[in-house]
Parts: structure tokens; sequence; C-alpha cells
């Protein structure tokens, strides 16, 4: 497993803690949210995990397709989707970016190339594998990223998905965070295989293991298999390791595990570990990370109240979006 | 041990029967007490199992009542409640002294924001305008 080698230049390293801060910061605000009752049903969060999604997403043009699963708003933010209509949509407001038909699990953003959450996990793979071909097909040199986690990778739809990936050699990347806990089921009570890289070892597709904390590592692997799926070198996986500090829902009691040391965490936390490698690297000011973090409260409170000035959709909505006219 | 196959009338009236199926027994149940209050007497019946459903318990409760409220979650088109109607048309036709009455989803994905959701799903107001619509709507002698 590699770390981030490349010392990376000022403005790539702000943009990636610039992305991760107003992940965590969004989130956290809509965990407060969820407890307050204003965002309703099941919310899945991805605190812990930003570094996956600020390094992947980073690197994509509006008209690369991403596929999210059932934690998906890090992944949204970090493909550009607007943090007022994203928040709305949590909301069930009529200004939310799926006119509050989705909510958190079915966010869709077709103008930044979010094509979609979804609460089926695996559900997402193949979808992907057609924004691919579609893609092809129509000529154009645009990728297909899709993120799961290691939970998906025990459905069916998963080894299907990446047999005719490899078949057809679509520019297709498989992103697997892997956090170590399909749910609330550990690793070693679904499978006896440790590493996904190595569940999709025979079809001989490019593929990689990183620390998934380190988004500096994450961007560096990724970047390598972009270039090739833009370039007509088929596709790859990449699992990213990485730590889920919430629980698998809010209000997940969380007694199957152990909660992970505060200093421990600190050792983790993909915002600190890159806070500290700027200020190594002599491109991050002291003042720099509480000013980021200033600047994401204020993106985020925006956001919110954005949010709640929105009207709830007209009830009749429902029932026109049904057929297409 | 909950029988499969036996529906239980979970509330007694002789002038409409309404079947709930699952949680929509609550809400028939609320609606029966808001409606004895106008003097209407409602039969509620849970069926329980839909399949096997038990067709002979709800055909007694009609040929006391001769009207039938239906109500279910499930959208109008592939509903429980359709068939169930079907049922007694087909087997308690002559007991019927007004159309059967569907309370259901509308044909509609359920969305997320909770004033579409109200307005899709059975509640009951709808069931008890159902039932106001059963009784004020016989069938030409």
């Amino acid at each position: 497993m590699k770390a981030g080698a490349a010392r990376l230049d000022g403005d790539a390293g702000l943009a990636l803690l610039r992305t991760m801060c107003t992940i965590r910061v969004f989130e956290e605000r809509v965990g407060q949210l969820t407890r307050a009752d204003e965002v309703h049903g099941l919310v899945h969060l991805s605190v812990g995990q930003e570094g996956v999604a600020a390094g992947v997403c980073g690197q994509l043009r509006p008209d690369d397709a991403v596929y999210s699963n059932h934690r998906a708003h890090g992944h949204a933010i970090a493909k550009g989707m607007p943090l007022g209509p994203l928040m709305a949509e949590l909301m069930g407001r009529a200004e939310g970016v799926c006119s509050g038909m989705g909510g958190s699990m079915h966010v869709v953003d077709v103008a930044h190339g979010f094509l979609g959450a979804t609460g089926i996990v695996g559900g997402n793979v193949p979808l992907a594998l057609g924004s691919a071909l579609a893609g092809r097909l129509l000529g154009g040199d645009q990728v297909a990223v899709v993120f799961f986690g290691d939970g998906a990778v025990q459905g069916g739809i998963f080894v299907e998905s990446v047999n005719l990936a490899t078949l057809w050699e679509l520019p297709v990347i498989l992103v697997c965070e892997n956090n170590g806990f399909a749910e609330f089921t550990p690793r070693s009570a679904h499978t006896n295989v440790e590493r996904v890289s190595d569940v999709v070892a025979p079809y001989g597709l490019d593929r990689e293991t990183v620390d998934g904390n380190d988004v500096v590592a994450v961007r560096e692997a990724f970047a390598a298999f972009l270039q090739a799926a833009r370039s007509g070198g088929g596709p790859s996986l990449l699992e990213c390791l990485t730590h889920r500090l919430r629980g698998h829902y809010e209000g997940d009691p969380q007694r199957y595990r152990e909660a992970l040391a505060a200093d421990e965490w600190q050792e983790l936390d993909p915002i600190l570990r890159l806070q500290r490698r700027g200020a190594d690297e002599g491109w991050l000011a002291e003042e720099l990370p509480a000013r980021l973090e200033q600047e994401a409260r204020d993106a985020v409170e925006a956001a919110v109240a954005f949010a709640r000035e929105s009207p709830f959709p007209s009830q009749e909505l429902a029932e026109q979006l049904i057929h297409a006219s | 041990v909950v029988p499969i196959g036996e529906a239980t009338v979970v509330r007694e009236g002789a002038d409409v029967t309404i079947v709930g199926i699952g949680w929509t027994v609550g809400k028939a149940l609320a609606a029966a007490e808001q409606l004895a209050g106008e003097g209407i007497d409602a039969d509620v019946i849970d069926p329980r199992s839909l399949a096997p459903l038990d067709t002979a318990t709800i055909i007694q409760s009609v040929e006391k009542t001769g009207r039938l409220v239906v109500v279910d979650q499930a959208t109008r088109h592939g509903s429980a409640a359709a068939i169930i109607a079907a049922e007694v048309a087909s087997e308690g036709f002559s007991s019927l002294k007004a159309p059967v009455e569907l309370v259901t989803a509308l044909d509609a994905t359920i969305p997320y924001s909770e004033p579409m959701e109200q307005y899709l799903l059975p509640d009951e107001t709808k069931i008890v305008a159902a039932v106001q619509k059963a009784l004020g709507s016989p069938v030409a002698a």
C-alpha cells in the first residue's frame, strides 16, 4: 500500500482541504438537523471518509459520470453539486436538487454529472457501466466512476459488472470505500477475502489498494487510472481503506464495534493529515485551517438558510412526475 | 400465533364494512370512531393474511352491511384492495348496495418530501370520505 509520494502544489492542496472541510461541516450539520427533525428518513454520513470523495472527484470533469451509494453527500459535494439545493433536497423542499422527490438516498444532479445516489447496495455498479458504454458509443472521452463499500462486493451484481467492464474494456473506474463494515457486519463475518482488490484479480484489470485517509495517495492512484480510462485503457479498481467515524446511519447505537480513541483518530483523520502535510511542505499558512473551516461554516449556514426559505413542493407534483409528456 | 388465512373482525358495526390491510387497520379504526360520532357504525376487518385470503369473513360482513370500503397502502393498480373488491364482486355481488370504494396510495412513486408523501398515502380523512360516498351512493333499485 502506497502513501501519497509527490509534493503537492499549494493550490491543489488547498482545493483538497477545502472540499474535505466543506463535506465535514455539511455532514455534521446534517446530523444536527436530523436530530432536530428538519431532515427526515435514514441519513448516512461519510464523516471520516472525505479523503476518498475529494481525492477522486476533484479530478473529474462535469461530463464525467459519478454514481454514488446510500452515503452520498460527500461524493455529491466533491463533484460540484451546489450546497443550497442539496440541503433543500435533504429537507424535502421544492428547490431541492430533485424537487423533494429523492431525499438523501436518491440525490441526482445531471448538470454536474452526479448521476445519483441509490439505496440499493451495489445496484449502482452496473448503472455506471451503462454510462461508460454510452460515452464510448457516442465517441466521447468521458469516464464513469462508481463508489461502493466493501459490503457491496459480496453482491452477485458486483462480479457480473466487473466481468462485463473488463470484457468490453469500458472507461469505468470502480472506487471501493472499504471501511471494514457492511452496515453492522465486520468483514470477517461475511468474507475470507481481506482485500477487495484481490476479489477482482482474475479479471486482469488494473487495481490498487491505498490508504483512503491519505487524500494525496487517493489522488495519485486515481489520476493514473483516470488517465488510462480516458485514453482507452479500460477499467480499473481503486480500493481505499478508510474509517467511518459515525454510525452506519444517524442514530446507530454501534454496539458492533469499539469506538476509536481520540488520539488514534487524530492520526487517521484525512483533514488533519493533510493539514500536517501542508504545514510540513510549507503551503499551508498557520491561520489557514481555521479560516477554511469558517468559510465552510458560512457556506453551509447559507445552504441551511436557502433550504429553510424554500417552500415544500406542491403535493400534486408526485403524481405529475410519473408520466412524461 | 396469528393463524394464516383467517381474518379477524376488529370492530363490529352494521352500516359499512371497512377492510384495512397492514398498518391501515389502525387508520380504519380511527376513521370508524370518527364515523360513530356521525351515527355511522362500521365493521372493521383485518384480513391478516392476503394469500390465502379469508374472503368468507369479508363477504359475511358485506351481507350484513351491503357496503364495502377497502384500505391499502399499495398503489391502486396492483393493490390487494383491488383483488378483495374483485372477490366480493364475484362472490358477493348480490349483497352490495353500493359500488365498492378503494382507499389506496395514488399511482405514483412514493416521494421523499413529507407533504407529498401524505398526499399519496391513505389516511383517516380519505377513509371517512370513502365511507360517506359508499353510504351516499346507493345502487339504483
